[in-house]
């Protein structure tokens, strides 16, 4: 089986949001310096003034930060998408794992059950392909299933799926 | 009645309520299990966290003493610049979810870790890893939790007038034994209601510094008169020049990534709307928290121009300008800040002695070796030990914590920064490269704040960051890659 063509499509996702918060983060940066030196780097004689304060600081802190959460709100509802978080996997009673994309209609993004152990797909049947939000992946069960097995340090525990 | 006793009463309320929280915060606590769901419960509370507690929790552990009372006692010295540095932690909450995010979320899942030195274990397969990140958490958390105790009982005794033991006693012992006994689920559960109560807390003093320095517009004058440079963005005698400024975007912005009690939440979330939903509703608040708390420290100078000192800012204009109950209810905001950064950072100082180090290296990593019982008397005594250490090194401060407390927060930063997020985004981030990136970076700050080597104003941790980068960078380069088992686990990626 062509595993080293799998992918998780979570991820894929996952890294475009995590991109997005980073231009947030620079946008933020950018009002907030722009207008603060911007307006603010003259002689305090000359500052004009909105409802009191300092343009410079009006703009970029008073207005900066609403701002920020507005766009943020408007980038989270575009573009960042439910998944589920735990394991996916269409055939969970196989100790095999069901390699195969899943085919859930529900699941908006489709992972394959990845190469998290074997044993924790046999030992676990809480994952299932969820209908949109992780919860019904069972989250801390199928979490803590792994954590033997995974966690240790042995460097040919020849036992996990995946690409082995 | 005194007034003495008047503030001391909403104080005392507000510490009972935390309890009482907490307690049922530990009603709801899944009952039973193995000594592993033990673990899971009672270190990150089984991932249920919402969007709301999650935004709550994130903006708690990370708001501290320093964002009430230090943070606008430097705002009444320097003027409207120190209110701009501020504003650079609004981006906290959605950066640290936004850049883990769910590929954090997910690898912690299929991990099964619950602290973050668990992922770093998965991830690097190191010992040397696992051990340097513990020590060093419990050593800067230690210092931190210190220095939290002893601010928050001055600040008690400044503004109630009784001795520092009292406040000491007080909130010590509330935030000690709730932690111990309800675990994660009642530390974020009393970090929403603490949350709530600081933003109460600081609205109520930025209406009353305004209302006394007779508007804003009259405020801002006031400052312009006693010095134009307190509403420049480079403070009185440009104290604070732009490189030192925008150093901040470091140490408070993508810095906030590599502080374990802040993104240790970012593996307990529910699901991803509450990701989604906190991510908004923390930004939301913590900007709000942050400009009403800087921003009446900074007008306070116009009601108050005669300080001694900066510190004194907050719990004067609460002692002068609110009635004795609303300035106990204000004094409850900055406890409140204090206790939800203690209660995290004991929490997981617990879980890097119970299951970082003692599960992994005395039972093997085996947790089905422990009764589910003992698992957790383990773990609450623990926690207990912690906080009463704590809790009594703050009656006589030893001089050497309060001098460690200087290094925790960049000191965390520069030993958790790159390990983590490297280790997520860059499959070839590997152990050579995490040693080298957390040793490097430790003593390169280290001796950056005490030789204070002229740098033009810039912080010592931006020069640590960038070393420790370098540092990971080369080690990972210079290591072996870290095999198919961690691709396995952290994978997504083609191989």
């Amino acid at each position: 089986m062509a595993q080293g063509t799998r992918k998780d499509r979570r991820f894929r996702q996952a890294d475009r949001e995590a991109l997005l918060a980073l231009f947030a983060y620079a946008l933020y940066f950018i009002w907030w310096y722009v207008f603060a030196y911007g307006l603010g780097s003259g002689n305090p004689d000359d500052y004009s003034y909105v409802l009191g304060m300092p343009a410079w600081f009006f703009y970029s802190c008073i207005v900066g930060y609403p701002l920020i959460t507005l766009t943020l709100w408007a980038i989270v509802r575009l573009f960042f998408k439910d998944m589920p978080l735990g394991e996916i996997d269409d055939d969970p009673g196989s100790p095999h794992g069901g390699a195969s994309p899943s085919k859930a209609p529900d699941a908006k993004v489709v992972c394959p059950s990845s190469s998290v152990t074997d044993a924790m797909a046999a030992s676990h049947d809480t994952c299932r392909p969820a209908p949109l939000a992780g919860f019904a992946c069972g989250g801390s069960a199928s979490a803590g299933a792994g954590e033997g097995p995974t966690l240790s340090v042995e460097p040919g525990d020849g036992t996990k799926g995946g690409r082995a | 009645m005194s007034a003495q006793f008047m503030t001391t009463v909403p104080v005392v309320l507000y510490l009972a309520l935390s309890f009482g929280v907490a307690l049922w915060a530990r009603g709801r606590t899944a009952e039973g299990g193995s000594a592993k769901d033990i673990i899971e419960e009672y270190y990150i509370g089984g991932r249920s966290m919402g969007g709301f507690v999650l935004a709550m929790t994130i903006i708690a552990s990370y708001t501290s003493a320093g964002s009430f009372v230090g943070g606008p006692g430097v705002a009444y010295r320097l003027g409207l610049s120190w209110v701009l540095l501020a504003m650079i932690q609004v981006p906290t909450t959605f950066l640290t979810l936004g850049v883990l995010g769910k590929r954090f979320a997910i690898v912690a899942r299929r991990a099964g870790a619950v602290t973050l030195t668990d992922y770093l274990l998965a991830r690097y397969r190191s010992h040397t890893v696992v051990i340097l990140c513990s020590a060093a958490l419990l050593v800067f958390f230690m210092a931190a939790m210190l220095a939290q105790f002893i601010g928050g009982a001055r600040l008690f005794q400044t503004v109630t007038g009784y001795p520092y033991v009292v406040g000491l006693a007080l909130f010590g012992v509330t935030v000690v034994l709730y932690t111990a006994v309800g675990g994660f689920r009642a530390v974020v559960v009393t970090d929403a209601v603490q949350g709530i109560v600081m933003v109460v807390a600081v609205v109520v003093v930025l209406l009353a510094v305004i209302d006394a320095g007779g508007g804003m517009t009259q405020c801002i004058a006031t400052l312009k008169a006693i010095d134009p440079g307190l509403i420049t963005p480079t403070g009185p005698g440009d104290a604070v020049p732009q490189p030192f400024m925008l150093s901040f975007w470091v140490l408070v912005g993508l810095g906030v990534l590599g502080l374990p009690q802040t993104t240790q939440r970012c593996m307990g979330y529910r699901d991803s709307r509450a990701m989604h939903d906190a991510m908004i509703i923390g930004t939301l608040l913590i900007g709000f928290m942050i400009l009403c708390a800087h921003l009446a420290g900074t007008l306070g100078r116009a009601v108050l121009p005669d300080l001694p000192a900066g510190d004194l800012a907050m719990p004067s204009l609460i002692v002068q300008l609110l009635s004795p109950f609303w300035a106990g209810v204000f004094i409850a905001g900055p406890l409140a800040a204090i206790m939800s950064t203690v209660d995290s950072m004991l929490l997981l100082a617990s879980a890097a002695i119970v299951k970082d180090l003692y599960v992994r290296y005395r039972l093997g990593g085996d947790t089905s070796r422990l009764r589910p019982v003992t698992m957790k008397r383990m773990s609450v005594a623990s926690t207990a030990v912690i906080g009463v250490l704590v809790f009594v090194a703050a009656m006589e401060p030893p001089d050497l914590l309060v001098w460690i407390n200087l290094f925790a927060f960049g000191g965390l930063e520069a030993v958790f920064l790159w390990p983590l997020v490297l280790g997520l985004y860059w499959r070839r981030g590997n152990a050579t490269g995490a040693i080298a990136s957390i040793l490097s970076g430790v003593t390169a700050f280290v001796w950056l704040t005490i030789a204070k080597p002229d740098m033009g104003g810039i912080h010592a941790i931006v020069p640590t960051t960038l070393l420790s980068l370098v540092m990971f960078v080369a080690g990972s380069l210079a290591g072996r890659p870290s095999g198919r088992e961690v691709d396995a686990l952290f994978g997504g990626e083609r191989s």
